[in-house]
């Protein structure tokens, strides 16, 4: 469960300190044609993919993640399709 | 060694190896004409060579400012210079098709998209700053 694993947030310290390896390898290349830029910025986005599939998409649930102003709407709210 | 320099002088001592490109170019009446393609192949290479360590001491400031504006300005300095190179070998790829001329133009086609990519990531971090971070996202950032 990501709440026992990461008391701290959906992301962790780790991971965040992961992704800003990539992002700094890729974003501060000297040259941004290289294959090691190209290959960290793939992992960079394949990371920010999986976590983003692991621990947000599947349960996007306001009393998880706050977006201020942003309230979700009730299952009665959502507007069906007639037959 | 104390001695500093800003990206604007770095910016204008570019620009003239970037000219003097389609001033060679435009030297001389074609390709085959004597001593032409060798005197153009040079200005390509240096073309080159200025663009793509411009490049990399724009990462290096860009890494080391704290302001995501001055980043943003960085970039969009970056992408100008590419522009700039661009248009030039436009006018004058045809006029040297052998000279490296369609090479450097799709190198620094790249550079350029490369420049736009972060300097659009710039502009975007800064309205992402006016946003507060969604609650439970991160750990508490001390």
């Amino acid at each position: 469960m990501p709440e026992a694993a990461d008391p701290g947030g959906l992301v962790s310290a780790d991971e965040l300190k992961e992704l800003a390896g990539w992002f700094d390898e890729f974003e501060f290349a000297f040259d941004p044609l290289s294959v090691r830029a190209r290959e960290a910025e793939a992992k960079f986005n394949d990371r920010v993919q999986e976590l983003f599939n692991m621990r947000i998409c599947p349960r996007p649930s306001p009393s998880r993640i706050g977006f201020p102003g942003l309230s979700w709407p009730s299952s009665s709210a959502v507007p069906t399709i007639p037959a | 060694m104390s001695a500093c320099l800003n990206w604007e002088e770095i910016i204008q001592d570019t620009l003239p190896e970037i000219r003097e490109l389609g001033r060679v170019g435009d030297a001389y009446p074609s390709s085959d004409h004597p001593g032409a393609c060798e005197a153009f192949t040079r200005r390509v290479q240096i073309a080159e060579s200025v663009l793509i360590h411009g490049y990399g001491l724009a990462a290096k400031f860009a890494r080391r400012t704290g302001s995501l504006s001055e980043v943003a300005a960085i970039w969009r300095g970056m992408s100008e210079l590419c522009g700039e190179t661009l248009g030039e070998l436009a006018r004058l790829r045809d006029k040297y098709p052998y000279c490296g001329t369609p090479e450097l133009y799709d190198r620094v086609l790249d550079y350029k998209l490369a420049c736009d990519k972060r300097l659009n990531a710039a502009l975007e971090e800064q309205e992402c700053l006016k946003q507060p971070i969604p609650e439970g996202l991160f750990p508490p950032m001390n």
